[in-house]
């Protein structure tokens, strides 16, 4: 069904901004996703695919789960960067989580500190081939 | 008389971290506000009580991803301060190459967002697409396009080679090019000067009490400069100015950036010109047994204070200090007698490291209502 | 780095003296029975002020109506070391730690 031009949406779940810029720069008029249709919403809302990034830490936990529940089913979500996959190096801080699906379901996993728009842009098309009409809730 | 309580959060595209800004409403008048942090807060503090030196420059690269030098530069500072070391002279210089490069990156991206709030679209895509000529730069000399991990105890971890050098100057005329065109736009646009000046004033007495540093005290009259204050790195030996402005609103905020950015390239095309020949030492182990010390650098948001305690060669208590957390007790003064419109225009100029806005909650005679930014901004901005 | 050591009854006053000076921060440091409190203040270079808390009793005056700033400096540091400033009014409102937080304040140095 969605098979090319997925709205993106994220959510920083409280890392640095590294990632959330990478996120920021996938916008600009050098990788440019929106030559593909992809735009970046403000609102999970009219978004297909949610791009979380940063280590989850109490407070943002429930935020992250409201905000989840808040996209319409067949959505699909990449955590970005090693603190939303494994905690990173905040793995043994006090207030940190070991990875955001603890929480949530996630579907592609981006690894880097930060991972480059390249990495993003590639993970897209690993979402992308598998939206493939599957309804997820 | 409707009291509205809105803890606001649109989603940002740029946030950093996130606080929540709790706003009490008279009609479309904000009456007060306070602020709750907390939602990006690790316990970095913490986790580097009785780590090696070295493990804490590692993690204290990794602090925040857009002022991604002031943190290490800082902390090595810091420890070379404990140790009496001066570092030789081409380490200085790339030091301050290092540093006057995350500062051109930042303003663009912040001057570019500031835009973007106003619905200056094209602006921040002309922003965004300096940025990156900067960020191939950078990645060049560090390896990396974010916590670059550049500075060690005592050296550099890369040493710049002459192709590097050209490089640098070819694309940094590239960003120089277009300043020129920024600024005539900045000056003669009706719509942003109707949206940012006279926004957000801060005075200078208010300044002076609220102990505020960076561009926003740049902008209000005060002319506070770590880099002049304090000399460090290469930065007593470089010619710059400490850009002023005397409104104190967001337009003067935006104007002290740009500025700013012109200034710093004047920085690194000096630094290159006159980078002294040499090698750069190899990092060697480090034998610090105790010491109790306190450093600051000019990040690009003003003021990074680092205070740090090693005990038997272990890190006791390491303070952090970030710029941003100062001018947090001013916004919420700025925001009294504001409309809700001016909220986010107000919160760009501040160009915080810590705001991030979620999706806005309103709560009206007991029902809660939840929208999402298009809403709120077509309902109430 | 140079630190004035002041005593706790001389504090306030040291603080009206310091009015017209930029407060950078305050810095918490536990020692074995003790607090440090260090004030650090620009005047045409650091000036750090030390004041030092019993463990006790760990209560001092705030300055917040003489350096507005010092509020979130002191809120920060009443969630990290449980220590109380005397004045503050939104020194109870938890800053960075969630509002649920159970068990002894974060950076204290675990006592054996």
């Amino acid at each position: 069904m969605i098979k090319k031009s997925p709205w993106i949406s994220f959510f920083n779940s409280g890392g640095c901004k590294g990632c959330v810029l990478e996120c920021i720069m996938l916008t600009s008029p050098k990788y440019d996703i929106e030559r593909f249709g992809c735009l970046l919403k403000p609102s999970a809302r009219h978004a297909d695919i949610l791009l979380v990034t940063g280590v989850m830490n109490k407070q943002s936990k429930a935020r992250l789960k409201k905000v989840y529940e808040q996209m319409a089913p067949n959505k699909k979500v990449i955590a970005i960067g090693s603190c939303a996959i494994s905690g990173g190096i905040f793995r043994n801080a006090y207030n940190a989580s070991q990875g955001i699906d603890k929480e949530i379901p996630v579907d592609v996993y981006v690894p880097g500190c930060p991972p480059k728009p390249e990495a993003l842009i590639d993970a897209l098309i690993k979402v992308l081939d598998d939206f493939d009409g599957s309804k997820k809730d | 008389m409707h009291d509205f309580k809105i803890p606001i959060g649109p989603q940002h595209p740029a946030t950093d971290e996130s606080a929540c800004l709790r706003v009490s409403l008279d009609g479309n008048t904000i009456i007060d506000s306070d602020l709750r942090f907390g939602y990006a807060h690790k316990g970095i503090e913490k986790l580097l009580e009785g780590k090696r030196i070295e493990q804490g420059l590692h993690i204290v690269d990794h602090i925040c991803g857009i002022c991604s030098v002031a943190h290490p530069s800082c902390y090595v500072k810091t420890i070379e301060k404990m140790l009496n070391y001066k570092p030789p002279e081409r380490v200085k210089y790339l030091r301050t190459l290092a540093s006057e490069l995350g500062r051109i990156q930042s303003h663009l991206f912040w001057t570019g967002f500031m835009l973007h709030e106003i619905g200056f679209e094209t602006m921040l895509a002309y922003f965004l697409r300096d940025r990156e000529h900067i960020l191939e730069v950078l990645e060049r000399l560090t390896g990396s396009r974010s916590h670059f991990a550049y500075h060690k105890i005592r050296t550099v971890r890369n040493d710049i080679s002459e192709n590097d050098v050209n490089f640098t100057l070819k694309k940094i005329k590239e960003v120089k090019k277009q300043i020129p065109t920024y600024m005539k736009t900045i000056k003669k646009d009706t719509v942003i000067k109707a949206r940012m000046k006279d926004v957000g004033i801060i005075t200078r007495m208010d300044a002076e009490r609220y102990s505020l540093v960076g561009p926003i005290a740049r902008a209000s009259g005060i002319s506070t400069d770590i880099r002049k204050d304090d000399p460090y790195e290469a930065y007593d030996q470089v010619d710059f100015e400490v850009i002023t402005e005397w409104d104190g609103d967001a337009y003067a905020r935006m104007l002290v950036r740009i500025r700013e950015i012109i200034e710093s390239i004047k920085i690194v095309k000096q630094v290159l010109k006159n980078l002294p020949k040499g090698k750069i030492p190899p990092s060697t182990p480090l034998i610090l047994e105790e010491g109790l010390e306190l450093g600051r650098v000019e990040a690009p948001r003003g003021e990074n204070f680092h205070l740090i305690k090693i005990k038997n060669k272990k890190i006791d208590r390491a303070r952090i200090r970030p710029p941003t957390f100062n001018f947090m007790s001013i916004f919420t003064k700025l925001l009294e007698g504001r409309k809700i419109g001016d909220i986010p225009v107000i919160l760009a100029s501040l160009d915080p490291c810590y705001a991030c806005m979620e999706r806005v909650v309103v709560i009206k005679d007991g029902k809660k209502e939840v929208l999402t930014e298009h809403d709120f901004r077509r309902k109430y901005a | 780095m140079e630190v004035k050591r002041i005593k706790l009854k001389e504090f306030r006053q040291k603080m009206e003296e310091l009015v017209g000076c930029r407060l950078i921060t305050i810095s918490a440091l536990d020692s074995r029975d003790c607090y440090h409190l260090l004030y650090h203040f620009d005047d045409n270079g650091i000036k750090t002020f030390k004041v030092l808390i019993p463990e006790k009793k760990p209560v001092i005056q705030s300055i917040i109506d003489i350096f507005p700033s010092a509020e979130f400096y002191e809120r920060e540091i009443h969630d990290f070391f449980d220590i109380e400033f005397k004045g503050n009014p939104k020194l109870h409102k938890k800053m960075f730690l969630p509002d649920d937080w159970k068990g002894s304040p974060p950076l204290l140095k675990n006592k054996k």
